[in-house]
């Protein structure tokens, strides 16, 4: 994918957190607006929009009420649901190809929601307003949304490994140290290891600070061809490669920790870039729990099977260390919109746009996501040109 | 949703031989008569080679824990508020399947993957429920 004729162009992000009286399509069409702004493009520019409905408000057909709701008339809409941030690069992918191929020249892909202060006030965990699809075989048992399924790989990993529930500690206190240069961040109050020690259980062996919260936000990224560039003063930004991998969809049905999907994802995004692990500059990673950073550090390449946490506590994923990861804070302290927000930070890395949490001549950025509990795994690489 | 009671939806004709299995204390799953193993959660084929020779069979209940997690949050009102915590995990069964469950009978200190469990039967308000306890050689 190298000399890419589409370009990432435009970015938008609305505020994130707790924002009462916002609606989800409200925050969806705030974001498109702002992106494309910022990529210096008219709405009636718009050629394809790729979107994602609400999760805490599922909507039929959401991406024609989202264009209609932006006065706007593409010629190609999608809904694309496929988990978190492999969603947003798999729509990021269809505009590429939508692009490429001659199609459109100027593309929209934007999620958000109202989940923080959209949800019933009596739901807890995940706002499923929405159905998994497999209810019938998790909800008799008490398992519902997705902490216990996530827990239940992470006592996997920990078992295979001989470790305890501790290693995820540093995970989740440089995420944080990280949302403390993020003005747009939900939790930015300083976090020491006796307040993550002392974080309640949720689900053995994830206490409270091991899970990212619910909230409000969107955010959305505009493509354009080559010819349809505006002047809008900032580095572009392209995809160098992408690789994904779908294995199974619930906690019961998912390969051992070693044959999750995202080292094949990486693998292929890898060879698709002419890459490797040691070309990286920065990552961003979908961080919906904090045992999620080490499977995919490991599955990537970044350390050796096992060793994620050795690596996280070393302090290489923090900023101005080997691999500066999630430096926008995370899904776990600046907020979880999809993980579309760990697309826009790597954006902004690689445009040098990032301020005061720079990361000095990012050229190459990674971006892992996981839909599911690791059942669909994606790495997306882009570069500034 | 959460705020729900629990209700157990056993409503698929696909699925429904599971559950009247489980309420006769005699648990069945799926097999493929082509491939010669069982498969979960059921399907009208086999998900591995998509034939539709499908019968349902007793199983031993034996298996091993293959991976748990002690729930404290109140995901589910009613029931399961009051269990907390309760123990959510995953069975391997000795005929290769993986089976969602609770651990009964145990404290959950002593549970660890690779624990051998058996199979037993327990209520969910007027429900009969598939559930595990540590295999009857591994009690002390």
């Amino acid at each position: 994918m190298k000399g890419a004729s589409a370009r990432l162009e435009g970015i938008g992000e609305t505020p994130v957190g707790k924002l009462p009286g916002r609606t989800s399509i409200g925050l969806q069409a705030e974001a498109v607006r702002r992106a494309l702004a910022d990529a210096g493009l008219r709405k009636d520019e718009v050629g394809a929009l790729y979107t994602l409905d609400p999760y805490a408000q599922p909507v039929v057909m959401h991406s024609m009420l989202l264009a209609e709701y932006l006065g706007i008339s593409p010629t190609l809409a999608a809904t694309i649901d496929v988990g978190g941030t492999v969603s947003p690069m798999t729509m990021i992918l269809n505009g590429i190809d939508a692009i490429e191929k001659g199609r459109v020249e100027v593309v929209v892909c934007v999620f958000g929601e109202n989940a923080a202060t959209g949800r019933g006030p009596e739901v807890r965990g995940l706002p499923l307003q929405s159905l998994m699809g497999t209810e019938e075989f998790e909800d008799p048992f008490g398992a519902l949304g997705m902490v216990i399924s996530y827990a239940l790989l992470a006592r996997r990993y920990l078992d295979l490994y001989g470790l305890a529930p501790d290693v995820f500690a540093p995970v989740a206190l440089t995420m944080r140290k990280h949302a403390q240069l993020n003005d747009n961040a939900q939790f930015r109050k300083p976090m020491s290891l006796g307040d993550y020690l002392s974080s309640p259980w949720v689900a053995e062996p994830l206490r409270r600070l091991d899970c990212c919260p619910v909230s409000d936000g969107a955010g959305a990224v505009v493509l354009a061809s080559h010819a349809r560039r505006s002047s809008n003063g900032h580095i572009p930004v392209s995809v160098l490669g992408f690789g994904s991998q779908v294995t199974h969809k619930i906690a019961s049905q998912m390969p051992d920790v070693p044959e999750l999907g995202m080292a094949k994802a990486a693998k292929k995004a890898y060879g698709e870039a002419g890459l490797g692990p040691s070309d990286i500059d920065l990552l961003t990673v979908h961080d919906a729990f904090t045992v999620s950073v080490l499977l995919s550090l490991e599955a990537m390449g970044f350390c050796d099977e096992g060793e994620g946490a050795d690596f996280a506590s070393s302090g290489a994923i923090e900023l101005g260390e080997e691999l500066p990861t999630n430096t926008h804070g995370g899904l776990l302290s600046q907020g979880h919109v999809g993980g579309m927000l760990h697309i826009l930070e790597a954006v902004r890395q690689l445009r040098g746009e990032a301020g005061k949490r720079q990361v000095p001549g990012a050229e190459v950025a990674a971006i892992a996501g996981n839909g599911g509990v690791f059942s669909n795994c994606g790495v997306l690489l882009l570069g500034r040109e | 949703m959460s705020d729900k009671e629990v209700k157990i939806e056993r409503g698929t004709e696909i699925s429904a031989p599971f559950w009247r299995s489980v309420e006769k204390e005699a648990m069945e799953l799926p097999y493929c008569a082509d491939c010669e193993r069982f498969f979960f959660y059921p399907r009208p084929f086999c998900p591995d080679c998509w034939s539709e020779e499908i019968r349902w069979r007793p199983v031993s209940g034996r298996g091993k824990i293959w991976s748990f997690s002690v729930v404290h949050f109140p995901f589910f009102r009613g029931e399961w508020e009051e269990r907390l915590p309760y123990v959510v995990a995953l069975i391997e069964l000795e005929n290769g399947v993986r089976f969602l469950s609770n651990v009964v009978d145990c404290p959950v200190e002593e549970i660890h993957i690779g624990l051998d469990v058996e199979l037993v039967y327990g209520r969910l308000g007027d429900q009969l429920m598939p559930l595990f306890r540590p295999a009857r050689d591994n009690q002390r």
